[in-house]
């Protein structure tokens, strides 16, 4: 009897060493869809969880931490308990706060069960990698981090929602993957001047460095299917529509293209759901003649060996078009190796950021569907020249009164990783937290004399 | 302490100096590097060559300058030989050098070529085997980027893989395009194996450069940066500090007391003279230019060799209308090749044959004839439409042997832009190579019989391939050779010599990325000593 | 490139290009409609680029002083002969005239007008256009127009569009030791063959009735 009360007792230990192998497919699986490894990962070595990639922010560089389970630098010493209050609370097994780079305002939200299999993946299924990482070190006032207590207390709040399943397609199992593992918000929503997510404008736009992560609702998703929307998610290429560039190919390459195709046309259901159509719709502009922009050979030095004196035009026809086509009309192959430009998103965005950032660094994205690769023009132009080549291709490919400035290529490359504001003027950080504080308190205040106010009637 | 100007200094920015003032400048080694052309980049010279009438002119889109004239400048080259053949090559004078204009056939010498007067014996050998520069040629293949299938028999003798690697290439191979297929279909049960030909237009993105997408047009530069050219090892050595000075003719290498070279003076367009000191001194100016300066300079000519052994793959060229369609044009300007004669033992005899098998896009090879027959219309329009489809060309790479009065030499009167001497060659094919035109004749014949062909050129005249060896010869005795087993001056001890001049045998493959092999292994003896 | 303007940087002996320049480049509006008109109908393309035009037509006026009223007789041939493709326009016309008509049609297609030179800096080729160079089209689905690739990577090992592949052994696409083997020897050559390759014949017919390639085709029967 004895015996049996042990074996009883030990079951559930028993269970938690030797976790079954669907609670860590599951595990690994929601590791991919939550792109743990996009911050996480080793760029000494390229192992995907052993930390030290740096993640910079405007407020200087976050070092994302090893979360294998190494039990010397990693998280090998966390119980479920532990795990939990990461995700929910942004909190380390030492009590300490997170930096909401790490988007636990967007874990919060997982089930259980969800947060479980992750622990049991990570715990088991990943080997342990004694990498030590170095701390993360931001500017006075941000080192201290219990004003994250302040930051959570304001802007951390989770959300009922059911996780649905990986392989039935339901718009709520869309929004689980969004809200949470996607944590798409990250990037695709605005942030207020404290960097938390505008939850009134959840997924309306926001910046990654000098990209910009675009609108996923319907004010620029309205011309989209569910179909368009899961193949982009699978192989970050929609011919006539878009390209994943930037950070969404690796995310397309590291995350997206290995779930399965009903999670792809879930989260494309439900982001279909959000928002309203454009009051102006706008149709593609009408392919153009070629212009007779061939002038025959330059006639002095300078106008054989450089770019000066040549249209935005010309520079397209040398640079570009021996891929994207003299009219912008891509490759003719099936599918569509170099794409088409005309009317596509990054040139009819009403923010030129992706096509300037696209066509200065290039595209190196890899998946099932071949590596697609366009190189780099930044070093290979002056910005003037660059500037003038992007203006013809946003008013030719795009819309005719959409041009872009060499004001506009100079701020989009050289954008500014680090708020200068917030890092040169601490104390006044200091001193807007400390407003905050007391509005806070007068706001509180008032509200309690109102209502003894009311109660005391 | 002696103030220099520089570690080394390179007279040359192609391939060869390009690759080897990278290596030294990721050793710490300070570098400046000459180039006396202007820099320009890739997209404006596709722009150049797309606003040009002369299009199949490889030259015409990049800058031909007074002080810097390429090959085909009007008398700038003054040849005289033979009287069936007129002595062309094809050269520029522009950062990054001639293999901005070439098709990248990326073949290593075999290790019988390193020994053609032992084995065969004819002309000379090298001073060293194959296996001594087998590892550059790996790491040559490794910065070039080359294609290749490493099963291949490229010596054409029913070996196994031929020659021997100690890694195998560092891309795959590309697809083989449909005439490819179609030759090896008709040719093969005549005897002849068609293979594989290792090249550096990358199959797939490969340090920064996309995958080749067959925009045909290696020749005169590939528009989108698939295939190698020297300027990409500018770029690198630039982002690395290397000092690179356009405009810059290097004129004269001054020799001090202990026989050291002291410096390199080099003149700008305005004809200001600039004087540089540095510890070592490459000149990587290919293989005309280079003993040129040489010679100007009165340095390194003790074998009197300097100049002398002028080789090129002077060979023929056969285009046909095949009976079906071939529709060459697709993928990139050259696949495959034929090395079934590249070995054998008639080259005790006479010159080996390798086959070339060309694919550019033929339209504007077929239309004027047709146009001069006064074809308009839809008529004119089917016409170009059938001949596009079928043409077909296959030209011979022949080896030359080395011959003093093969030789170049800076012109007596003739003045360049910069008051520089021209070029005066002599140049004479030998009976080495007249002695394989009846092999060379009888294949032709099978491959026309194959497709049942109309003749458009008979090969009866002699081509270039624009492939300058020997002119600054490598050898192992100081009084026949110009350079010792390391590219080194036997006559002053910190002179290196990075150019196709050094080879003392032709062989029938191009032979850059052996002189790329050449410029890494010189590069590391630099290295070494600095 | 237009050669002239480099030689003027250069110290080249003897200018190998000369070109009569006429008064004014600008030509009344309604020879270049003519010329339009012209070129279309001896093209048989109905949207060919004015702009091009225009400078074809101004190029031709300068290299030939007396191009405008060729072109003008020309045009008024051509008017009094009801509309007919290019070919049979062509038939209907005078031999002046034709040369007239190919001198239009040539760099139409050719995208230049001259003789480029291959393996020399200097030539009298003068740049047209190259977008419009009518030479690519009857190929376009094919090949591409030089530098400007339609596909990516590794098309080329397709049967093209239209093409009726021979049989082939099924491991032709491979390369290396996959690839199908040669015969081990090379078969001997036929004489009507070599009498070709030697530039004594163009076609086997021709060759066949060689007096040497007769007989020796015989001796081998």
């Amino acid at each position: 009897m004895r015996t049996a009360t042990l074996f009883l007792l030990l079951l559930p230990v028993l269970a938690l060493a030797q976790p079954d192998s669907a609670v860590l497919k599951r595990g690994e699986y929601l590791a991919v869809a939550g792109d743990c490894s996009a911050c996480h990962r080793n760029p000494e070595n390229g192992h995907p969880f052993s930390g030290g990639y740096r993640i910079s922010s405007p407020l200087g560089d976050i070092i994302a931490t090893n979360i294998t389970p190494s039990r010397v630098n990693g998280i090998g010493n966390y119980s479920l308990a532990d795990f939990r209050r990461v995700m929910r609370e942004g909190r380390r097994r030492d009590g300490r706060y997170l930096y909401p780079a790490m988007p636990y305002t967007a874990f919060a939200s997982l089930t259980d069960e969800d947060i479980a299999a992750l622990y049991a993946w990570f715990m088991t299924g990943v080997p342990a990698e004694d990498h030590p990482v170095p701390a993360t070190r931001l500017p006075f006032p941000f080192s201290v981090r219990a004003m994250m207590a302040l930051w959570n207390g304001l802007f951390l709040s989770a959300q009922p929602l059911a996780s649905g399943s990986a392989d039935a397609v339901s718009e709520a199992r869309g929004e689980y993957l969004v809200k949470t593992l996607g944590h798409c918000g990250s990037c695709h929503s605005p942030r207020n001047v404290l960097m938390a997510e505008k939850s009134a404008d959840f997924l309306r736009g926001g910046e990654v460095g000098s990209w910009q992560a675009p609108d996923l609702t319907q004010a620029r998703l309205y011309a989209w299917s569910e179909s368009e929307l899961a193949t982009y998610l699978k192989t970050g290429s929609l011919p006539g529509k878009a390209i994943a560039a930037g950070e969404m190919a690796t995310v397309v390459e590291n995350s997206f293209s290995h779930l399965t195709d009903s999670d792809r046309r879930s989260v494309a259901r439900y982001l279909l759901t959000l928002g309203h159509a454009p009051a102006d719709v706008q149709a593609p502009p009408p392919p153009h003649t070629i212009a007779a922009f061939e002038r025959g050979p330059g006639a002095t030095l300078s106008d054989a060996i450089g770019g000066e004196r040549m249209s935005g035009a010309q520079l397209y026809n040398a640079a570009c078009a021996s891929c994207h086509g003299a009219q912008g009309e891509g490759s003719r192959d099936v599918p569509q190796t170099f794409p088409r430009l005309i009317g596509t998103s990054a040139v009819l965005n009403d923010n030129p950021a992706n096509l300037i950032m696209t066509v200065a660094e290039g595209v190196d994205r890899t998946t099932a569907s071949g590596h697609a690769f366009m190189p780099a023009f930044s070093s290979q132009m002056s910005s003037a020249e660059l500037a003038r080549l992007l203006d013809y291709v946003s008013t030719q490919f795009g819309r005719a009164d959409r041009h872009i400035t060499e004001q506009q290529v100079n701020h989009t490359l050289r954008h500014s990783r680090h708020s200068l504001w917030l890092q040169r003027a601490p104390w006044a950080g200091a001193g807007l937290i400390a407003l905050l504080i007391c509005l806070g308190a007068w706001r509180y205040q008032s509200r309690k004399r109102s209502h003894h106010e009311s109660t005391s009637l | 302490m002696t103030h220099y100007d520089a570690d080394v200094v390179i007279i040359g920015s192609g391939a060869l100096g390009a690759n080897a003032a990278y290596q030294l400048a990721k050793a710490g080694k300070s570098v400046i590097m000459l180039e006396a052309g202007p820099y320009i980049p890739r997209w404006k010279v596709v722009d150049n060559y797309r606003n040009s009438a002369s299009k199949r002119n490889w030259c015409a889109p990049y800058p031909n300058l007074p002080w810097a004239p390429n090959s085909y400048s009007d008398g700038y080259i003054e040849a005289q030989g033979d009287e069936d053949f007129q002595y062309v090559t094809s050269f520029l004078k522009v950062a990054g050098g001639s293999t901005r204009h070439w098709a990248s056939a990326c073949w290593r010498l075999l290790p019988n070529d390193f020994k053609l007067k032992s084995v065969y014996g004819v002309g000379r050998d090298w001073p060293i085997a194959y296996e001594d520069l087998e590892p550059w040629y790996l790491r040559a293949e490794r910065e070039v980027g080359v294609v290749g299938c490493a099963e291949e028999d490229q010596s054409g003798q029913g070996r196994d893989a031929w020659p021997p690697r100690s890694a195998p290439y560092p891309l795959p191979p590309e697809a083989k395009p449909y005439m490819v297929q179609r030759m090896q279909a008709k040719l093969g049960p005549l005897g002849y194996q068609v293979i594989h030909e290792p090249h550096a237009r990358v199959s797939r993105p490969y340090d920064g450069r996309p995958a080749c997408a067959g925009n045909n047009n290696c020749e005169p530069v590939c528009p989108i940066g698939a295939m190698y050219s020297g300027d990409m090892h500018v770029d690198k050595a630039v982002a690395l500090g290397v000092d690179l000075r356009t405009e810059s003719v290097a004129w004269k290498l001054e020799k001090g007391a202990t026989n050291r070279i002291v410096a390199v003076h080099y003149r700008r367009p305005d004809g200001r003279d600039v004087r540089l000191s540095a510890k070592a001194f490459v000149v990587a100016a290919h293989g005309l230019e280079s003993p040129k300066l040489l010679l100007m300079s009165e340095v390194a000519n003790s074998s009197d060799q300097v100049g002398r052994n002028l080789m090129d793959h002077t060979g023929l060229s056969m285009t046909f209308l095949a009976d079906e369609p071939l529709w060459t044009g697709r993928g990139s300007v050259q696949h495959g090749s034929i090395a079934t004669r590249r070995d054998e033992p008639s080259r005790a005899q006479h010159s080996a044959i390798r086959y070339s098998l060309r694919n550019l896009v033929p339209n504007s090879d077929v239309t004027p004839a047709l146009l001069k027959q006064g074809l308009a219309g839809r008529e004119l329009d089917a016409a170009i439409r059938d001949r596009a489809s079928r043409i077909m060309n296959i030209s011979t790479m022949s080896e030359t042997l080395p011959s003093p009065t093969n030789r170049v030499i800076p012109h007596p009167t003739r003045r360049d832009g910069a008051g520089l001497p021209t070029l005066q060659v002599n140049y004479q094919l030998d009976s080495y190579v007249r002695g394989m035109r009846p092999q060379a004749y009888r294949d032709f014949a099978n491959f026309l019989m194959a497709f049942n062909g109309e003749m458009v050129e008979a090969p009866t005249g002699w081509r270039n391939q624009y492939h300058i060896m020997g002119t600054t010869i490598m050898g192992d005795d100081p009084r026949d050779s110009v350079v010792d087993a390391h590219c080194r001056s036997w006559d002053h001890a910190n002179l290196f010599i990075a150019s196709t001049g050094v080879m003392p045998t032709s062989a029938t493959v191009n032979p850059t990325l052996t002189g790329i092999a050449l410029a890494l292994r010189l590069a590391d003896t630099l290295i070494r000593e600095l | 490139m237009n050669r002239r303007h480099f030689l003027r940087l250069m110290l080249a002996s003897g200018i190998i290009i000369s070109v009569p320049v006429t008064g004014s480049l600008a030509a009344p509006a309604d020879s270049e409609n003519r010329f339009h008109r012209v070129s279309q109908a001896l093209t048989g393309r109905q949207q060919l680029d004015p702009a091009i035009s225009q400078r074809l037509y101004a190029l031709l006026t300068r290299q030939n002083p007396l191009f405008p009223q060729r072109l003008a007789q020309l045009a008024e041939r051509l008017s009094r002969v009801e509309a007919r493709p290019p070919e049979a326009l062509l038939a209907a016309l005078s031999e002046e005239d034709v040369d007239t008509a190919l001198a239009i049609i040539t760099p139409w297609y050719l995208g230049y007008t001259g003789n480029p030179a291959t393996t020399r800096a200097t030539d009298d080729a003068q740049f047209v256009s190259f977008l419009s160079a009518l030479m690519y089209e009857p190929t376009a689905d094919i090949t591409p127009r030089p530098s400007y690739s339609q596909r990516g990577s590794d098309y080329w090992q397709a049967v093209p569009d239209g093409v009726t592949a021979p049989p082939m052994p099924a491991n032709i696409h491979a390369w290396g030791k996959a690839s199908p083997r040669a015969a081990s020897s090379v078969t001997a050559p036929q004489p009507a063959w070599l009498a070709m390759v030697e530039g004594r014949a163009r076609t086997h017919a021709e060759a066949l009735h060689l007096p040497d390639v007769a007989e020796a085709t015989n001796d081998a029967l």
